[in-house]
């Protein structure tokens, strides 16, 4: 069992990474195909692994259905819902103008539109309980938050140009451009090297089978 | 009068909730018509395109998702209707299943300003064409990079590819000087990743004002031309369009978000000094205590 | 006399007009450039070739319209017909480091890249057109496109891989010896157990998301590396814990790491497959549903774990609502600020990537995290030497630092 459970995969993750390892340093055509080929095989996989996730969906929602669980209601929608979407796929098909893209576009759509929409107020409550000058660095994110704020809306462009040309350099708009591409530039740069050497790692850990919690276990 | 000032600091959602939507509400139904400047960012996407010569071939990569179609949808327009005045020929793709509808009707939309704007007719397979969805993920734009049509094989209509004439010319994505990613999430690494690196084609970079602050460290290491990021982006984008080529119906759908957003960002600056007010004094007073 | 007049003039106008196609061909002439080379384009699939050839000095005083013309033939004795078009002062070598490097001499050549069929030879000649005249030289070159099997131009990469691959060996050896490595304190990390007995203390559930991608991402298995952790407290604890899931493969994933960890702490029978589960693969259908849920079970602890888009904020508030703790960690940097000002505790980039080194205490582990620090400390000399470089490179000797600046480019 162990061998079925960790040592082939293990051996399937070597091979598979050694792979794509050498692919990138090759500029053959060959080299691209094995890349491509090992994409499309990842997306064959999940695809059937879809299957898995209707089936899981189907039981965490009937099971709550039949015991009548707080929310039921919600999982009977979702099941009307996910019976609706895929009769309608099956029958009339997906293309424009069939019943499943008339849904798609019209309640999916809207829907999803909804959802994003409310970040504008829970950035506004997160904004209001978060942003409190406790410490200096604190401080200092307000301000910056502030300035970068006023500086990405004509209002704190046309506050701006109230000020001489001698004093460009503190117009709002001009802050919140320096900021974007000095510091904010830099630090992200700095978390950008940080998480590219440490994927770096994690892959070579992940490769050569030092780093296996993933499969189950410690 | 003593104010209370842990329950200023613990001020009900709801109400915040409800401030914020009059102050979207309100400036949308009523545009302030504020001005607006454009920035370096923006003209770097806008200049890439200019530098073109007419009748060049440009990608233009739809890869946002249906929730984020009101910030991406005003910039997209823009920037697709700028490269058809100036002759280009447009040839749009989507790395997202999602990108299929929405570029449809991106590009349908645009046809019908350009020809208002104009006076003229465009016409498909010749001025521009949609490809619609590709799949394959970074796979298809590898794919891209070797076989144009053969990766694509159909336009979103069903049309072989090979039949459309403003492919002809087209064999990798070499033949391409310039493409524009319209994205809401980071799908621009793979384009840079395997579209910019393997074939030299230079990335111009539209997306969510959310997306737009991680896009400058590409920006400054010279792997994206420009950013158009969120209505913002979008509102200057419009300008310099409207100021070019002289448009008889000006672009505005971006500049009037930006009214609404304008509104809101002060709204929420106040509610910030507001919390620092209540939490400042409410530490005086505790000290005093 | 009038008739002599006129013919005086007609001379004369021809003289002239003969003097000027004398200097544009005289012109044209100049411009023809003294060598010519072809060669296979390097670190190609074997599409194409390059022809180079050495810049004229009399470029300057080009006109506008005057461009090089690369002809092309498939043998010497055939026709050559014009391929590609270049500016005068288009194409420099020194444009395209790729396929040239850095050296001082690429500014004094002019370069076209040929798209031919692999494996054939062609034939080139390099000429000057100004639209109507076009004159080539005599010297013919040839070359063939070739599959270049190794892409040298990305050297630089690999002997950094290479360098990281032999620090990895280096401290899981080291580590081996030594076990008790220094790691400094992530306080996000340690707030794990205090979230898990909250949780229990409460009698409530734990919530735990692996975030936007698939287990293909790193950070997604990064994530499930510390779920195995968190599975483990909660199985010890005997709380329930909650992962929906917004991929299929994922969720099959997580439900094999949260079975063996209820199996290791002796527990198998309390393992409930159903709390793993899948809940759609749009991003804000997954986010309505995950708000819903917390909303209806409020969990006494949430974790966000691994790259998340716009749905960051939109779960972080809702969690908040409900009064849970939240420990987030992402190695999205679009999001990191939206969890910082909504959660208890924030994981930042690499932190999430070290943190099932960090859980498990395992030396070798725990040794491979030096790995990264050592490849950033290298990192940190180098851009600082490189800054150094470009700052004064004037004075240094301008091929070493092209070269040094050529090993260090991404290209």
């Amino acid at each position: 069992m162990e061998f079925w459970k960790k040592r082939i995969p293990l051996i399937i993750v070597f091979l598979a990474g050694l792979t794509m390892i050498l692919t990138y340093y090759s500029s053959r055509k060959e080299a691209v195909e094995i890349l491509t080929s090992y994409s499309k095989w990842y997306q064959i996989i999940a695809g059937f692994a879809l299957l898995l996730g209707v089936v899981s969906l189907g039981q965490v929602h009937i099971a709550k259905i039949r015991k009548l669980k707080s929310g039921w209601a919600y999982s009977l929608i979702m099941i009307i819902a996910f019976l609706v979407m895929s009769i309608s796929g099956f029958i009339w098909g997906i293309e424009k103008g069939t019943p499943f893209m008339w849904i798609f576009e019209n309640v999916t759509t809207p829907l999803a539109s909804t959802v994003f929409s409310i970040l504008a107020f829970y950035i506004a409550s997160a904004a209001y309980r978060a942003f409190r000058a406790k410490s200096f660095e604190a401080s200092l994110m307000l301000a910056a938050a502030i300035l970068v704020m006023v500086g990405r809306i004509p209002f704190g462009e046309m506050v701006s140009r109230l000020l001489p040309d001698s004093l460009y350099f503190l117009r709002i708009d001009v802050i919140t451009q320096w900021l974007f591409r000095v510091p904010v530039a830099a630090a992200k740069r700095a978390i950008l090297l940080g998480i590219g050497l440490s994927s770096v790692t994690m892959s070579l850990r992940i490769i050569l089978g030092i780093e296996r919690t993933y499969m189950g276990g410690e | 009068m003593a104010i209370n000032y842990d329950k200023m600091l613990s001020i009900d959602r709801r109400i915040v909730y409800l401030i914020i939507a009059l102050a979207i509400a309100v400036p949308t139904i009523h545009p302030l018509n504020l001005p607006v400047t454009v920035t370096p960012d923006v003209r770097g996407v806008f200049d890439e395109i200019e530098k073109l010569e007419p009748g060049t071939p440009i990608l233009i990569s739809v890869d946002y998702e249906p929730s984020t179609t009101p910030e991406m949808d005003p910039m997209s327009k823009a920037v697709i209707l700028h490269c058809l005045l100036r002759g280009l020929k447009v040839i749009g793709i989507s790395y997202l299943i999602y990108g299929s509808g929405i570029g449809e009707d991106l590009f349908n939309e645009v046809e019908k300003i350009y020809e208002e704007a104009t006076g003229k007719k465009l016409v498909y397979g010749r001025d521009y064409c949609y490809l619609g969805y590709k799949p394959g993920d970074y796979a298809m734009i590898i794919g891209l990079g070797e076989d144009f049509k053969g990766t694509c094989k159909q336009d979103n209509y069903g049309k072989s590819v090979y039949e459309l004439e403003i492919l002809k010319p087209i064999k990798t994505l070499r033949d391409f000087p310039l493409m524009i990613d319209l994205h809401d999430d980071s799908y621009i690494n793979y384009w840079i990743i395997y579209g910019n690196e393997r074939t030299g084609i230079k990335i111009g970079s539209c997306c969510t004002a959310v997306m737009a602050t991680g896009m400058y460290p590409f920006w400054r290491a010279g792997q994206i031309t420009g950013i158009v990021g969120g209505l913002k982006g979008g509102s200057e984008y419009e300008k310099l369009v409207n100021e070019k080529y002289n448009l008889k119906r000006r672009l505005k759908q971006a500049r009037a978000g930006m009214d609404a957003q304008s509104v809101i960002h002060i709204v929420i600056i106040l509610f910030m000094l507001l919390g620092n007010f209540a939490f400042i004094m409410k530490t005086k007073q505790s000290k005093k205590q | 006399m009038k008739r002599l007049l006129l013919v005086i003039l007609s001379l004369i106008v021809i003289i002239i007009m003969e003097s000027s196609w004398a200097r544009d061909e005289f012109q044209l002439q100049q411009l023809l450039p003294e060598k010519i080379e072809a060669r296979d384009t390097p670190n190609d699939d074997g599409s194409s070739v390059l022809v180079v050839w050495s810049k004229s000095e009399a470029e300057e005083m080009a006109p506008e319209n005057v461009q090089y013309v690369v002809l092309q033939a498939d043998s010497p004795d055939k026709r050559f017909e014009p391929v590609k078009y270049v500016g005068v002062k288009e194409n420099l070598c020194s444009d395209n480091p790729k396929y040239f490097g850095f050296s001082e001499k690429n500014k004094h050549w002019h370069f076209a890249e040929l798209f031919v069929p692999m494996n054939k030879e062609f034939f080139f000649k390099v000429g000057v057109t100004d639209g109507t005249t076009t004159i080539t030289g005599a010297q013919i070159v040839s070359a063939q496109a070739r599959p270049n099997l190794i892409a040298w131009h990305k050297l630089n990469n690999f002997v950094i891989l290479i360098m990281m691959f032999a620090f990895v060996i280096l401290f899981y050896n080291l580590a081996k010896k030594n076990p008790n490595m220094f790691i400094r304190k992530i306080a996000g990390l340690e707030a794990i157990d205090e979230a898990v007995g909250r949780a229990t203390e409460m009698g409530k559930p734990i919530m735990y998301l692996t975030g936007y991608y698939d287990i293909s991402e790193i950070s997604t298995i990064c994530s499930v590396n510390i779920l195995a952790h968190v599975a483990s407290k909660a199985a010890q604890y005997r709380t329930r814990i909650i992962v929906p899931s917004k991929w299929p493969v994922a969720m099959s994933v997580c439900q094999e790491v949260v079975r063996e960890a209820y199996t290791n702490a002796g527990r198998p029978d309390e393992y409930n497959p159903n709390d793993i589960f899948f809940i759609a693969g749009e991003q804000f259908s997954y986010t309505a549903a995950v708000d819903g849920l917390m909303m209806r079970e409020k969990p006494a602890a949430n974790f966000f774990l691994g790259t998340f888009a716009a749905e960051s904020l939109l779960l972080a508030e809702a969690g908040s609502m409900t009064g849970a703790i939240q420990i987030a960690g992402t190695d999205s940097t679009y999001q990191i600020p939206f969890f910082v000002v909504a959660c208890d505790y924030c994981l930042i980039g690499e932190e999430l990537y070290a943190a099932s080194a960090y859980l498990s205490r395992e030396p070798r582990l725990l040794g491979t995290l030096k790995t990264a620090d050592t490849g950033k400390i290298i990192m940190t000399i180098l851009l600082f030497i490189g800054a150094l470089m470009i700052s004064f490179h004037e004075w240094a000797p301008s091929e070493i630092f092209m070269y040094i600046k050529h090993f260090f480019t991404v290209l």
